[in-house]
């Protein structure tokens, strides 16, 4: 008769829960490398202290552009500074302001797009219009007017990609908004006399949730990319900031003679790229 | 709308009247400006404790009929008509009043239950959620509420339902699990849309059986949306049957059934086996008329076996024939057929 409730019932739930994780692991040797590296990757940006060896921006110009050693593991740059460890500390700034960029135009992406399907009519269509005119601009372009005309830094950055990050989210959900909202369920919610702000959030949102995940996740990589690219350009983070499009930036006056200088913040970037493409690609693989 | 709210429904010296639709036209655009009267000036009403059937084939119309009861038709149809609910016109009050209406004093079964629940919510979740939404009740008393709607629709072990969801029970368990849905808010009228067509003959019998007890036992008054013409027989005190978007014939189901007036009744009565296996099935030739024919003539002309020269020169005219009992036919068929 006594039925665990709250908290308590939660907790019997555990063991079931476990048994249905362990049921959906991946299988792909490929995902289990991607998640590997996202749980380094997680950490880094949480605490790089933990894994560098010495300062990111300390000079030390006698040891100035020096070949990987055991001190330097990836060589030094043109002021002696340990570039591992600004590989390291560049973590957060890269992947940090990617995930501002996807988490901040998700957000904004999909209640756009809930309230242009579930409102629908004129304003669904003036709504998808603007969209339109956001994805008709090239996007890159458009951020790198948008960081320009706010002066270079990570912030904007952040700020020129939240802002042509969006529409892509709006469009998709909007989609999904339109397919589900005539799923049997939603009509039957509506006849139980649901409003139409509560079947937006319990009965139509829960099934978008999937592909937005999905999107997502791939979505890292891709911001990742468009970080550094607009650092590289000199809009984004500035010396002595570690931020990989910085370092590769910086590395290309010396291509010729210090192969370790562009090489590993490269690596970086490309690893972390596909670690996300990986683990995107699985969940969406997943069946719902 | 304030003048005319005074319920204008008939009281029955026997039935109490709960819901009256009077002259109730769906409009369908079809586009340049031209409209399809889905529904064309369709007036019935309901008694308490009555189980009312709306019968017709496919595109007849019964099933947007029910919905515009709580006016659940599709965003581009027009309604007009009056429905009237305790003295308010639901056609015309707010959607906010509307909401409160909706799952509380009337409420909707639909025909696939397979599809009509949340996948993603249990149904206890689901339950609660509409108890709660209308009735100010705390969580204790909407979980007793939950697993005492469940038994109310039969549903063995109303505990382990509750904790269920959608997919890990079987198509008569979740008939039950949506009846016991609409039931949740203690409501007075029941629409229930082909509740049985998805279901197995043996579990259509059984959600058959609980609609009837809920009515015997809670007085709840059900619209009864279906083509089955045995549901019907089985479970209906009236029957309104409809054709292309009109209604041809209304009465009680112990007069209309062994001695039908319209053609069209009889017809339909000749292609289903109330009886068991004996006789030929007739199918009724021809297709219904397509959506928005203008009706210059009976519509059910061109199938008609008793179609005579008067009959494709004006529409018929809805006329009583006895107590609560009407037909839209000049010929109706007065003789009990021959082999009945």
């Amino acid at each position: 008769m006594a039925e665990p409730r709250g908290f308590l019932a939660d907790l019997t739930r555990l063991p079931r829960l476990a048994q249905r994780a362990q049921a959906r692991l991946p299988t792909s040797p490929l995902t289990w490398v991607g998640l590997l590296v996202l749980v380094f990757l997680l950490l880094l940006t949480i605490d790089p202290a933990l894994f560098a060896i010495g300062s990111p921006i300390r000079l030390d110009i006698v040891n100035r552009l020096q070949p990987p050693s055991l001190a330097h593991p990836f060589g030094t740059d043109e002021g002696g500074r340990d570039i591992y460890s600004r590989v390291v500390w560049g973590t957060r700034n890269s992947l940090g302001v990617a995930f501002i960029v996807v988490l901040s135009g998700a957000a904004f992406g999909v209640l756009y797009g809930l309230v242009s399907g579930m409102v629908g009519g004129f304003v669904d269509e003036i709504l998808m219009r603007l969209v339109d005119i956001f994805l008709a601009f090239p996007a890159f372009i458009l951020a790198i007017v948008i960081a320009a005309v706010r002066g270079p830094g990570l912030g904007s950055v952040a700020i020129g990609l939240a802002i042509v990050w969006w529409p892509g989210y709006a469009r998709l959900v909007r989609g999904k908004v339109l397919a589900i909202r005539n799923l049997m369920h939603v009509e039957s919610a509506r006849a139980l006399g649901v409003s139409p702000m509560r079947l937006a959030m319990r009965h139509i949102l829960p099934f978008v949730w999937p592909d937005v995940n999905v999107r997502m996740t791939t979505d890292v990589g891709y911001a990742l990319v468009a970080v550094t690219a607009l650092s590289f350009l000199g809009l984004g983070a500035q010396s002595p900031t570690p931020e990989w499009g910085l370092l590769i930036k910086d590395s290309f006056s010396y291509f010729d003679s210090a192969w370790w200088y562009m090489t590993f913040p490269g690596l970086a970037v490309m690893a972390t790229t596909m670690a996300f493409s990986l683990v995107g690609d699985a969940i969406g693989k997943e069946p719902d | 709308m304030s003048a005319t709210a005074s319920s204008p429904v008939r009281s029955d010296a026997a039935i109490e009247v709960v819901l009256q639709v009077d002259d109730l036209v769906v409009g369908l655009p079809l586009g340049r400006g031209h409209v399809a009267r889905a529904v064309n000036a369709l007036s019935f009403s309901l008694g308490k404790g009555e189980i009312f059937a709306i019968v017709g084939e496919s595109g007849a119309g019964k099933s947007l009929a029910a919905l515009s009861i709580l006016r659940l038709v599709p965003p581009q149809a027009r309604l007009s008509g009056r429905i009237w609910f305790h003295g308010q016109d639901l056609l015309a009050i707010s959607p906010a009043e509307l909401r409160a209406v909706r799952g509380n004093a009337i409420s909707m079964i639909y025909q696939d239950p397979m599809t009509a629940l949340n996948p993603v919510w249990t149904i206890g979740e689901q339950i609660n959620e509409t108890v709660r939404l209308h009735q100010q009740i705390g969580r204790k008393a909407a979980a007793d509420r939950t697993l005492e709607v469940l038994a109310l629709a039969r549903l063995p072990n109303p505990r382990q339902v509750a904790r269920s969801y959608p997919h890990q029970l079987s198509g008569g368990m979740l008939q039950r699990a949506l009846i016991a849905l609409a039931l949740s808010c203690g409501p007075e009228i029941l629409i229930a849309d082909e509740p049985t067509t998805a279901l197995d003959v043996t579990v259509q019998a059984q959600i058959l059986a609980v609609l009837l007890g809920l009515r015997d036992t809670l007085g709840l008054s059900i619209i009864l949306i279906t083509h089955d013409m045995g549901v019907v027989a089985r479970s209906a005190d009236r029957v309104l049957v409809m054709y292309a978007g009109r209604a041809v014939e209304s009465g009680s189901v112990l007069d209309v059934l062994p001695q039908p007036l319209h053609p069209y009744t009889d017809a339909l009565l000749r292609s289903v086996d109330l009886t068991g296996p004996r006789g030929q099935l007739a199918a009724i030739p021809g297709a219904p008329p397509p959506l928005g024919a203008a009706p210059a003539a009976c519509a059910f002309h061109p199938r008609c076996s008793y179609v005579q020269a008067k009959c494709m020169q004006a529409e018929p005219k809805l006329r009583a024939v006895a107590d609560r009992r009407s037909v839209r036919c000049d010929f109706p068929l007065q003789q009990v057929s021959a082999d009945e």
